[in-house]
């Protein structure tokens, strides 16, 4: 092992690098700290560790019930539209990575080209379009919208690593008598779980962490997922600051978790061994 | 077990055709070996037979079948690949047992025929690793462990063993040999290293472009190769090429190479008569060139003065590297053989050895 020396310039480094880190964990510590802060202490202690831990905070995000249903709802709208993207992009990427069609090319470059359109210009076509399906203000309606959103970038990602799976690997299972769509669900899609888990990752936080759409589409109180009804909560709590500071740290949470879990699953070394590399 | 029939078969990529009009007859347990250079057609031709390819016209049977538009599966054939193409995600039983799961075999079935291919190729310990865990010998013979489970009518390798090391190789080399003769299955086996040809087939087809230029057994392909290109292409070292003209002295018949000049043999002469005065292209191999006192008794009336360029002591054999006139001669001569670089040596042409080919068709005239 060598080590760097310390050079003024590696210095200045680790002293930008050491400043961007703080400045990013800062707010994570301040909801932490501040979430278990009572809202007397919050007035004279902002910015130190707690005197005494207070779980009164977290008490008053669940009181009332609302809390739980809006976390229901952003759990039930981030699974259902991650689960159905996944689905039909991995169909998708199978043929746009393996099967030989028409104008693959094209349909496949025009896919990607739909990542860069901003959401905010389809909303009000996207508006008049539920509502002359009558899905406004469901919940249905809005998991089309995200699985419409989310698919582009998930084509792309999963035909890529679709593409990498060596060619004969797929010709050996067609040998061995599988059908196009046991060779995608017993050799492509167990060769591909780093890319899934990727994508799952990728589009659940997106999803979870989405305002935009769920405001406008999902008007009615019942339907409110956690991010909306945090906006909610943050004008209501607005004096109470470790109120709002808990449930913010609750919602960041269930995505830090999914992340953390399944952080380790991204390495890529599942084709390790099949062939000769 | 089944004989294979490739009958007018054709494949274009495109507007570029790869295989043209092969027409071929597989016998039953027959070790067939598909060899030529990159490109020749030769991967192509074997995929078709495996179903990975559709004809663009033409017929290939299995057994008595026209197999065109039967399913890979239902071909009764099974493949080795070139990077072995185990499943990562499996280990190596289940790699064994996924075709004939698929072909929902019973388990008590799959667990028996995994265990006694695993008992031949010697892998029974390895059948709960991964491919990763595996080294490319072990990987090579559950490739070809998995393809053999299945008792295929007609095994197919492609280029089974070339991404083995040289001396990994000749050992698989042997393996493979002995197990055909137990299996005695027919095998189709496509390599573009002709000792490989040479060592395995029981006939070996010789491909250029798309094109069978031979289809023989491996003596007869190197005794009597019916072009240049097969001469050069089977044989190491290759062989030599010498451009002559034909030339009628006195009764006899000479081939005329600028500086030097050489008897043609008196049996060759009815053939000749017809070249005289053309050109043509004599093939030596390595081996019917002489040096030393003995070969200056024998074969002294085709002497042909050499600079030694470069000398290889391969321990057995010593391969001299020559340079006579314009041509580059190679030869092989017995090992204790002394010569050194830059030295002129006379060397001696067993002229009873030679191959004569017409220059502009590069056919063999004998």
């Amino acid at each position: 092992m060598t080590r760097n020396k310390l050079t003024p310039g590696v210095f200045l480094k680790h002293v930008v690098l050491m400043f961007m880190s703080l400045s990013a964990l800062f707010p994570i510590y301040f909801m932490v700290i501040t979430s278990f802060k009572t809202k007397e202490e919050y007035v004279y202690n902002k910015f130190n560790l707690p005197h005494s831990f207070s779980f009164e905070s977290y008490s008053q995000v669940f009181s009332g019930g609302n809390f739980i249903k809006w976390f229901a709802n952003s759990m039930l709208l981030t699974f259902s539209s991650v689960i159905v993207v996944a689905a039909i992009a991995s169909l998708a990427a199978y043929a746009f990575a393996r099967l030989r069609f028409r104008n693959k090319d094209i349909l496949l470059n025009f896919i990607i080209a739909l990542m860069v359109v901003p959401p905010v210009v389809m909303v009000i076509p996207l508006f008049n379009f539920l509502v002359d399906m009558g899905l406004i203000n469901t919940m249905y309606g809005v998991v089309i919208i995200y699985v419409g959103l989310l698919l582009p970038f998930s084509i792309f990602l999963l035909t890529s690593f679709f593409k990498s799976i060596p060619t004969s690997i797929i010709e050996a299972a067609y040998l061995d008598g599988c059908s196009t769509l046991q060779i995608l669900f017993r050799i492509i899609i167990p060769l591909s779980m780093p890319a899934f888990v990727t994508l799952t990752i990728v589009n659940v936080l997106w999803a979870w962490n989405e305002l935009m759409i769920a405001v406008i589409f999902l008007q009615d109180d019942s339907l409110k997922t956690l991010m909306v009804g945090l906006t909610a909560f943050q004008s209501r709590y607005n004096l109470n600051i470790p109120v709002t500071m808990a449930g913010l740290l609750i919602t960041t949470m269930t995505v830090l978790v999914l992340y953390i879990f399944g952080q380790r699953y991204f390495i890529k070394g599942m084709t390790a061994g099949s062939v000769k590399g | 077990m089944a004989r294979v029939v490739l009958r007018n078969v054709v494949k274009n990529f495109g507007d570029v055709r790869i295989v043209k009009n092969v027409n071929l007859e597989i016998e039953d347990k027959e070790f067939l070996v598909l060899v030529g250079p990159s490109g020749c057609g030769k991967s192509t031709t074997l995929r078709m037979v495996a179903g990975l390819e559709d004809l663009t016209s033409g017929e290939i049977i299995i057994g008595d079948r026209i197999v065109n538009d039967v399913h890979p599966k239902d071909r009764g054939i099974a493949m080795v690949f070139q990077n072995y193409a185990l499943y990562p995600h499996m280990d190596v039983y289940e790699n064994m047992a996924f075709g004939l799961k698929l072909a929902k075999m019973p388990k008590a079935e799959i667990d028996k025929r995994i265990n006694e291919v695993a008992e031949t190729l010697g892998i029974t310990e390895l059948l709960k690793r991964k491919p990763k865990e595996l080294s490319g010998g072990q990987r090579q013979r559950v490739a070809v462990g998995r393809a053999i489970v299945r008792e295929p009518d007609v095994l197919l390798m492609d280029e089974p063993l070339s991404n083995l090391d040289a001396k990994l190789r000749v050992q698989m080399r042997t393996e493979l040999i002995k197990l055909h003769n137990r299996l005695k299955n027919t095998i189709i086996y496509v390599t573009h290293d002709q000792t490989e040809a040479m060592t395995m087939g029981t006939r070996i087809v010789v491909m250029k472009d798309g094109v069978i230029q031979q289809v023989a057994a491996p003596q007869e392909i190197y005794d009597k190769p019916v072009n240049v290109f097969v001469a050069g292409f089977i044989g190491s070292p290759t062989m030599n090429f010498i451009n002559c003209r034909v030339i009628s002295d006195d009764g006899k018949i000479t081939l005329d190479a600028g500086s030097f000049r050489l008897p043609a043999p008196a049996e060759r002469f009815t053939l000749l008569e017809k070249h005289i005065n053309k050109e043509v292209l004599m093939g030596i191999r390595p081996e019917n060139i002489h040096v030393g006192e003995n070969a200056a008794q024998t074969y002294g009336d085709s002497r042909v003065e050499a600079l030694v360029e470069v000398v290889e002591q391969l321990g057995s054999e010593v391969l001299l590297y020559l340079k006579a006139d314009r041509y580059s001669l190679t030869v092989r001569a017995q090992a204790g053989t002394r010569a050194a670089t830059e030295e002129s040596i006379p060397v001696f042409i067993n002229m009873n050895k030679i191959h004569i080919f017409e220059t502009e068709t590069e056919t063999a005239l004998f």
